[in-house]
């Protein structure tokens, strides 16, 4: 028998409660302390906080495998069979004493500071699911298994028959619902004493939640989005990433492996990261506080310049953006960061996560967000640093790939340039060829200048090939200019198509040849900005358009004066991007 | 406290006669064995025959009865710790349900059926385990006038449900049934077509000797639906021994191979496995029962029983 405290009865705490009132009542104004008792809380506390805090059916897995974590699990095991969801882990265990401590409600013998939970609830957050709830377990050192068992349907009953009585009738403490409907068992003994392990098992779940449970796509999106599932080791950067968060975590981080079964199927390790791939090596960020760390930070940006979650199925984990996490456990979804960033889509080109080491940020009960003090405020400005300066880097790695992906082009352009015309120091060839080509090359030009910034980020080789382009572009160019302004060339190959001749054809010509030669219409306002990588959205476009407008009105389109505004433009465009 | 207890006798006959036939069949197939059966909260049969096996599919009950259900889900978690315990639970399948009724469905109580099934309609589901552990606790059947008993559907169901996969048999049961009746009825009708005396011998056991009854006509009934499916059936002998609170348990082994034939199959194993010798565990060994049918001798052991593992060979 467990010793039990000494309850007062109705009527000896209704006398204290006199006692004090008596008191209230000598001396008027003066607070009168009020002593509760077991009977002051009652027992549909317990379902009010269930239902209220974990919604999700989901969350009571990530509660009990919390507990294995914070007793130091390497290994969850996550088993659907029939109605009955069991997690084993091997953690340390619990020694009778440590399962009574475990009971006590909103009472935790665990610490803020080395434990995820600390709040003293998670053990009930399956009451509204299953009929009875089992915790079985050893303890290391120890050959005792006892088994613990919360008869949730019977207290579920009880509470419903209660709510319909009448209002008069005495309803049940939360003490007495729970002295009732709970009993602990010792089980025969456990051969091997170092052996350890907790066993909790949801005996029949309610049917609506089961089908949830045994959905393996959704369990295993879940179990990787909220615990600390450890690295693939398909993913190429895990050893380091690892590495790094071992270093610089210690004890706080201690990835567990999950393994999953369904009904009837095998059994499945859940691993995190295990079919990513384009991820460029992780970079790594600590955030301090004066000197205190209060949040570490890996991310790896993803290599195609496109949200991390390009080619995902429907049935896959999504990995874009980055995830709150609080001793491996997930606070939030990975959208709870984005607003960090001021550029959103840049948000999607990253993956990572953000390991909050401060205990003053605190997660809420729900663990979907933290709850609001100093110390979160600090942290969100932090990140917010962080963000600029991840949107800068993949604003330049942008503009590099960009860069480089133009000078390939450009390159194999003018290859194909010396297969229609032999080569830039001498071109031959029919003149619609050549003012295709000396169009195409004032283009080539255009975008070099353009990219000059982002050229010059570039690998030496790739400036030297930047440069070569450059110098044979303007070759063609040249060289181009002379064969269109050949008339021999020229009217040879005209005559042979225009028909029996007036001399107008020959100003045709002539009109074609300044036409192409002159210089191409510079880019409206708007296209500068677009071209530039940035949305123009209402209002901002109506101001452009003015501008536009008043740009036409007082210098001539096509006017050299016209054309350096619009470079300039670009290029204060281009200086903006990278020092944004 | 689970319904299953272990008994030396039980642990003698899975290691010193079980193992060396599933061991036969090992070799035979080159490749670990897939179970299905009763293993207990303990599993000590996987533990026994770990080194054969593959993957385990495992039945736990699931009475309606609160309080035996609670018993049973307690057996039930201490499945999974002892799966946990020694590194089996990634091959373990636990199905809740009896096994009778899960053979007869194809699905347990919750209507998952075994993993290693064609997941076809109930009428048309395929398994295609090698070995089925059938270790009821209790009787063959509880007969009377509601008909067939589950067991005795169950065991013909099974041999449906394994068309075209062969397969071991491990068959254990208590001699308290109410069939009695039934069995000696069998076994005459079969001595008088048989014209067998040994068979007579069988029928005419009194009371205390109902195990030699079971061991004449269990073989037979079995033969009967396994040619029926197209199985060729080879027997072993049969084993009886005194299993927990001293009751008297026969187990029964047979290995059923699959043939393409598409008439009823003909074992190639002599018809008269009737006379195969009734052995007895005891005391950690397993011997010739002192009592056995007149006529026997070795020679029909050596006979009936070509092609077994010597170590089975060698304790006749």
């Amino acid at each position: 028998m467990v010793a039990k405290k000494q309850i007062k009865t109705t009527g000896q705490h209704i006398a204290q409660l006199n006692l004090s009132l008596d008191e209230l009542d000598k001396h008027p104004g003066k607070a009168v302390l009020l002593a509760a008792e077991a009977d002051d809380i009652g027992a549909e506390l317990l379902s009010i906080l269930s239902k209220g805090l974990y919604t999700n059916p989901l969350d009571c897995i990530r509660e009990y495998a919390q507990n294995g974590v914070d007793a130091g699990a390497r290994s969850i095991r996550i088993k659907i069979t029939g109605n009955a969801v069991s997690i084993l882990d091997d953690g340390a265990g619990m020694e009778r004493e440590d399962m009574l401590a475990a009971r006590r409600f909103g009472l935790s013998p665990k610490s803020i500071t080395e434990h995820v939970g600390f709040r003293g609830i998670g053990l009930y957050s399956g009451f509204d699911i299953c009929r009875e709830l089992s915790i079985r377990s050893s303890k290391a050192g120890s050959t005792r298994v006892h088994n613990m068992v919360f008869k949730f349907a019977d207290m579920k009953a009880q509470l419903d028959t209660e709510r319909l009585q009448d209002s008069s009738k005495k309803r049940t403490s939360l003490v007495d619902l729970l002295s009732k409907h709970t009993q602990i068992t010792l089980l025969p003994e456990e051969e091997d004493k170092d052996r350890s392990y907790t066993l909790v098992t949801l005996q029949d779940v309610s049917p609506e939640h089961v089908a949830l449970f045994s959905d393996q796509q959704r369990m295993r999106n879940y179990l990787l989005a909220n615990l600390p599932i450890d690295f693939s080791s398909t993913f190429p950067h895990q050893a380091e990433i690892s590495k790094a968060l071992r270093e610089k975590l210690g004890v706080a981080y201690k990835p567990v492996k999950v393994n999953l079964q369904l009904p009837g199927r095998e059994s499945l390790a859940i691993e995190k990261y295990a079919s990513i791939g384009s991820l460029q090596a992780p970079t790594f960020h600590s955030i301090y506080d004066d000197d205190k760390l209060i949040a570490f930070v890996w991310v790896c940006l993803n290599n195609i310049r496109k949200t991390v979650d390009l080619n995902r199925k429907e049935s896959d984990p999504e990995y874009a953006g980055l995830l709150f996490k609080m001793k491996g456990f997930s606070i939030g979804t990975r959208d709870k960061a984005r607003t960090l960033f001021s550029r959103p889509q840049i948000y999607d080109w990253y993956t990572g996560e953000i390991y909050i080491t401060n205990p003053a940020v605190i997660p809420n009960a729900e663990r979907n967000d933290f709850e609001t003090s100093a110390a979160k405020r600090v942290l969100m400005v932090e990140l917010e640093e962080l963000a600029e300066t991840l949107t800068e880097n993949a604003d330049k790695f942008s503009l590099r790939e960009n860069a480089k992906e133009s000078l390939a082009k450009h390159g194999a352009m003018l290859n194909k340039l010396d297969s229609i015309f032999g080569s830039a120091d001498s071109p031959v060839g029919q003149f619609d060829e050549a003012m295709n080509a000396y169009r195409d090359l004032g283009d080539v030009l255009k975008d070099l200048k353009k990219r000059k910034k982002a050229i010059e980020m570039l690998p030496t080789d790739q400036q030297t090939l930047a440069t070569d382009i450059n110098l044979k572009a303007k070759k063609y160019q040249v060289a181009l200019e002379k064969l269109i302004k050949e008339p021999a060339a020229v009217f040879q190959n005209k005559k042979k198509s225009v028909k029996k001749g007036t001399s107008s054809t020959a100003a045709v010509g002539q009109k074609e040849i300044h036409e192409m030669l002159a210089e191409d219409a510079p880019p409206k306002l708007i296209d500068v900005f677009q071209n530039a990588g940035w949305t123009i959205k209402s209002p901002a476009d109506v101001i452009i358009e003015l501008f536009q407008s008043a740009l036409d009105d007082l210098i001539k389109p096509g006017s050299t004066e016209y054309k350096n505004f619009i470079n300039y433009l670009s290029e204060k465009i281009a200086d903006n991007n990278l020092e944004k | 406290m689970c319904a299953f207890q272990t008994t030396p006798n039980k642990d003698c006959i899975r290691t010193a006669w079980d193992l060396p036939i599933l061991l036969q069949q090992h070799n035979s197939v080159c490749r670990g064995l897939n179970y299905f059966g009763m293993t207990g909260p303990e599993m000590r049969d996987i533990l026994a025959w770990r080194s054969v096996l593959e993957s385990w599919t495992s039945v736990e009950e699931r009475p309606k009865d609160p309080k035996r259900l609670e018993a049973a889900d307690r057996a039930a978690e201490q499945l999974n710790v002892t799966a946990f315990k020694y590194g089996l639970d990634n091959k373990l399948t636990l199905l809740r349900g009896d096994v009778e009724h899960i053979i007869i469905s194809g699905m347990d109580s919750f209507g998952t059926p075994p993993p290693l099934s064609n997941n076809a309609p109930a009428d048309e589901m395929k398994f295609s385990y090698d070995l089925h552990n059938l270790d009821f606790d209790g009787g063959l059947g509880f007969g009377g006038n509601k008909g067939k008993p589950r067991r005795i559907v169950a065991l013909e169901r099974l041999f449906m449900r394994q068309a075209g996969s062969s397969f071991t048999l491990f068959l254990t049961v208590n001699v308290r049934d109410t069939i009695g009746a039934h069995v000696t009825s069998f076994l005459e009708n079969r001595a008088a077509t048989e014209n067998c005396d040994v068979l007579r011998w069988y029928a005419g056991r009194g009371d205390g000797e109902y195990d030699y009854k079971l061991k004449a006509a269990v073989p037979l009934f079995l033969r009967h639906h396994a040619e029926s499916n197209n199985f060729d059936s080879f027997f072993y002998p049969a084993v009886s021994y005194d299993g927990y609170k001293r009751a008297r348990m026969v187990h029964f082994v047979a290995f059923f191979s699959a043939t393409n034939s598409v008439f009823p199959n003909a074992s190639k194993q002599p018809r008269d496995v009737w006379k195969l010798p009734m052995l007895r565990c005891g005391g950690g060994a397993i011997n010739l029962s002192s009592s056995q049918h007149p006529g026997g001798n070795s020679g029909d052991s050596q006979r009936l029983l070509q092609g077994a593992p010597k170590e089975i060979l060698s304790l006749l």
